[in-house]
């Protein structure tokens, strides 16, 4: 394990990565301490007022698990697309130590994240005056915690998921913005049918915006299984294609 | 490794239970938390803090709060009356106020309902839309969702609340008004 754990880090160890999380963590304050106008424009049919500065912040905060998953994306297609997976198994890993490692770095890479965002999100709170209550309360309440770091698990498992079926660096990140489009539009046409609750179940909307899940439409069993049994159909996936690793023939 | 595997399966759906317990232990942190930012608070005379007012000074003239619900066909006709009474808009400040914040599910529909009333319908001119108070007691939001799970459409998830302020002084004040003859002016 411990073994498979370096080789699996010194993979992530790498100038792009820090570079990566430097910008992230720009672009995470930026966002999260005032929208920018454009979007102010965008989104705002009606009047803004201070009361709602903190959901918004919480909404666009929760967008970071895209990132995430792009940046798992990225480290696992590349592997698959350069063949050196494959290698890998050469040098005396198994396919099983591979899939746990890969687990156990999205593990570790989504308990970073859920720190550094909880980190400059306190910060901010607290630069913006808010009280200490309100900050427990959004910041380390039990809900969210565990809803958080689920999510960005799930969501990375997504992510590890796709890139391994498709295998292409390009592809699976075209995908992954597709599919996330495609439930965008999902979501914003059943408002207009009778069937408003679909929106709960559409994996990505529900991952990214699950405090919302939780503040205004109480999680229900159902609904607790579905994600459970998706993160499984997620793993199986996973499993079965770190089981049957070939040799990726270029064309 | 297959049984390590299923105890950290085993786990993480005990984790994700955790989020079922309790769920009324949720609503109360949260009520906690907005506290600082309740209309009760507000009106109240220690408050100093005018957060929702930046754009308005509530402490002198005359004001109409309506809290209205996200469908309910009462606030809509309170509504029309006020927009149709030039006497009641010249003499007070109407302030609307919503249930819901804007970009919650419940949201996207109060918001647009909001918007008809206001800005299409009655075309009043609400000085101030305040959202994300809720008028009513947790039991009753619980109790109309589960009307709404039914199959049950009249989905009026809260009674128009009238609050009359005059300097500062809560003139009249009534749950369930369902017109402007319920009001009571000076």
């Amino acid at each position: 394990m411990k073994r498979i754990l370096r080789f699996e880090l010194m993979k992530i160890w790498h100038p792009f990565s820090f570079i990566y999380w430097i910008l992230f963590s720009i672009a995470f304050i930026v966002f999260s301490y005032d929208e920018p106008s454009f979007i102010k424009r965008f989104m705002s049919s009606n009047f803004r007022y201070n009361e709602e500065i903190i959901i918004n912040i919480f909404y666009f905060a929760s967008y970071y698990k895209y990132l995430l998953t792009l940046f798992i994306i990225y480290i696992t297609s590349r592997e698959f697309a350069n063949n050196t997976i494959i290698r890998s198994i050469y040098e005396g890993f198994s396919r099983k130590e591979l899939f746990v490692g890969k687990l156990a770095v999205l593990a570790i890479l989504t308990l970073f994240v859920f720190l550094l965002t909880r980190i400059i999100l306190m910060v901010l709170f607290l630069v913006k005056g808010y009280s200490f209550n309100t900050i427990s309360f959004m910041l380390l309440n039990y809900h969210f915690v565990i809803a958080e770091l689920y999510s960005c698990f799930s969501l990375g498992l997504f992510g590890i998921m796709l890139s391994s079926l498709v295998k292409n660096l390009y592809w699976s990140i075209g995908l992954f913005i597709a599919w996330g489009y495609f439930e965008y539009l999902l979501q914003m046409f059943s408002f207009m049918t009778p069937f408003q609750e679909m929106a709960n179940y559409l994996p990505l909307y529900v991952m990214t915006a699950i405090y919302r899940t939780l503040r205004f439409n109480e999680f229900g069993l159902l609904q607790l299984f579905y994600l459970f049994t998706l993160q499984q159909l997620f793993l199986l996936v996973i499993y079965n294609q770190y089981n049957h690793i070939t040799w990726l023939r270029k064309h | 490794m297959a049984k390590k595997a299923l105890i950290i399966q085993i786990l993480i759906l005990g984790l994700l239970a955790l989020l079922l317990v309790n769920p009324s232990f949720f609503d109360i942190r949260l009520k906690k938390a907005q506290q600082e930012l309740d209309f009760g608070v507000l009106l109240r005379k220690s408050s100093s803090d005018t957060a929702y007012f930046n754009h308005l000074n509530i402490s002198k003239g005359k004001f109409i709060f309506i809290g209205y619900g996200s469908y309910s066909y009462e606030s809509s006709s309170i509504f029309k009356e006020i927009s149709q009474n030039q006497q009641i808009l010249n003499s007070y400040k109407i302030i609307a106020i919503s249930p819901f914040t804007r970009r919650d599910f419940d949201a996207k529909r109060d918001s647009a309902f909001s918007q008809y009333i206001t800005f299409k319908y009655g075309e009043i001119d609400a000085d101030i839309i305040i959202r994300g108070i809720p008028f009513m007691t947790i039991p009753e939001y619980l109790e109309q969702k589960k009307k709404a799970k039914a199959g049950n459409n009249e989905y009026a998830l809260d009674y128009p609340v009238v609050i009359i302020l005059e300097d500062n002084k809560v003139v009249w004040a009534k749950k369930r008004v369902s017109g402007i003859s319920g009001i009571e002016f000076d």
